[in-house]
């Protein structure tokens, strides 16, 4: 009984996770990272985008709609075009320093882009980063945070 | 008596088998503390992450429709040259079985290859010193392709220690001590049309234990608490570095062994990484483990 009152004495004070935690809530749920009517610059060139979350964000598998424009020609409303460069994007979890498995990417239609298996693998700080690449050289970047 | 004790307490250095990602576990998992030509530990265990940390230090505990489960056997070898000097393999079989709200992912095969040394300075006292290296046969998080990331096994990187281990006993105590520091190599990944190059980093770990086995008892009951740090790594991606955090987490290890003779014992283990903190930066399981040893002189 005094062993159990001291591991629990020692564990309280060190911020022990069993004592200081929150639950995951229950069932899908979704994190709202940005607006849907929000749109998204790629820097080092005159392209904007947004992206349509069909699945998540989510622990597990999510799927989102990339939709890009040409800064003076369209709108969020289109028309669309395709991007000047290969277009890359993959997940990142900074503060853990790695990623998750390829995202899947596949061209619906004029700039319309559908980006699946798109997983998160673990809870925390995530960046889905968009990247404009020639060859393997990355010419323009931005990033997106979600808190899974 | 005194031999048997030894036994029951080379079981204290068995790993825990958390998940491949955070941080590293770098301990001998089969170091030979009794004289002897061979000994071999067979080991199965089963693990599941009961939660996540944050950089920050806040704890979420996975629900029910969250889980992910690690189901590991694991064939250490150790073989002594001389008295003074022995070393060792591990190999290791995993399964990884996710569901996530109905969506199942789940993969097997083959983990990192472990090789260890140690060396005892004097054999009238029980202290090694000890080095392990990691080899990264496996998939790791650096370059997984399945569903959920089930395949990351291996940690993905070179990684070797150099450590001592060591046991004071007074009458049917024991205390056990072992600390370590570690170093993860460089290592680049091509994955996806994309060159992934993970830097070298830091960690380090100690461990403090101690053990009861009633008068002329064949039984140890047994109690373990290590802490163990990673510092940040730096991983580059097309030319692109991104700066991680360090990760910090506490096992909490209960066990029990019985000696069944000279040749033969075995024991079972839990480990818990929720009970004591300040945890960072990590996920966090917790573990049963069993182990079957056997010796030959």
């Amino acid at each position: 009984m005094k062993f159990l009152a001291l591991l629990f004495l020692l564990a309280s004070c060190g911020e022990s996770p069993l004592f200081n935690h929150k639950m995951e809530p229950n069932g899908i749920f979704r994190n709202t990272v940005l607006s849907e009517s929000e749109s998204l610059t790629f820097k080092k060139t005159d392209f904007s985008f947004n992206i349509a979350w069909v699945e998540g964000p989510q622990m597990g598998g999510s799927k989102f709609i990339m939709k890009t424009w040409k800064k003076n020609v369209g709108t969020m409303n289109g028309p669309y075009q395709d991007l000047p460069k290969n277009l890359f994007v993959f997940l990142w979890m900074p503060a853990m320093g790695h990623g998750s498995v390829p995202v899947k990417l596949k061209k619906v239609a004029d700039g319309e882009y559908e980006v699946s298996d798109v997983q998160f693998i673990m809870g925390g700080k995530w960046e889905i980063k968009f990247q404009l690449k020639d060859g393997n050289q990355v010419f323009d970047e931005t990033v997106v945070s979600v808190s899974i | 008596m005194k031999l048997l004790f030894l036994f029951l307490s080379s079981f204290f250095t068995s790993s825990l088998f958390a998940a491949s990602c955070c941080v590293s576990n770098t301990s001998v998992s089969n170091l030979m503390i009794m004289p002897a030509d061979w000994q071999q530990t067979f080991t199965v265990s089963q693990a599941r992450v009961i939660g996540d940390v944050n950089a920050k230090g806040r704890s979420t505990f996975r629900n029910k429709n969250n889980r992910d489960v690690m189901t590991l056997a694991k064939l250490d070898l150790a073989y002594g040259w001389t008295p003074k000097y022995q070393s060792g393999i591990s190999l290791k079989y995993q399964n990884r079985d996710r569901d996530l709200n109905g969506t199942q992912s789940n993969d097997s095969g083959w983990n990192d290859i472990g090789l260890s040394q140690a060396w005892q300075p004097n054999t009238l006292d029980r202290f090694w010193i000890f080095n392990t290296l990691n080899i990264p046969t496996a998939t790791s998080v650096y370059d997984s392709r399945t569903s959920m990331g089930v395949d990351a096994r291996g940690t993905g990187t070179y990684l070797s220690s150099l450590g001592i281990f060591g046991i004071h006993n007074i009458k049917e105590w024991d205390f056990v001590y072992s600390s370590e520091v570690h170093h993860s190599f460089q290592r680049s990944f091509e994955n996806n049309n994309t060159n992934t190059r993970v830097g070298g980093f830091w960690g380090s770990s100690v461990t403090g234990g101690v053990g009861y086995i009633p008068w002329k008892s064949k039984a140890r009951y047994g109690l373990a608490l290590s802490p163990r740090f990673e510092g940040p790594k730096t991983v580059t991606i097309d030319n692109q570095k991104n700066v991680g955090k360090e990760s910090l987490v506490w096992d909490t290890s209960v066990n029990f062994s019985y000696t069944i003779n000279a040749y033969y014992a075995f024991g079972v283990n839990y480990t818990d990484q929720t009970i004591f903190g300040p945890v960072r930066n990590t996920m966090l399981n917790r573990a049963f483990s069993f182990q079957f040893q056997s010796r030959w002189l």
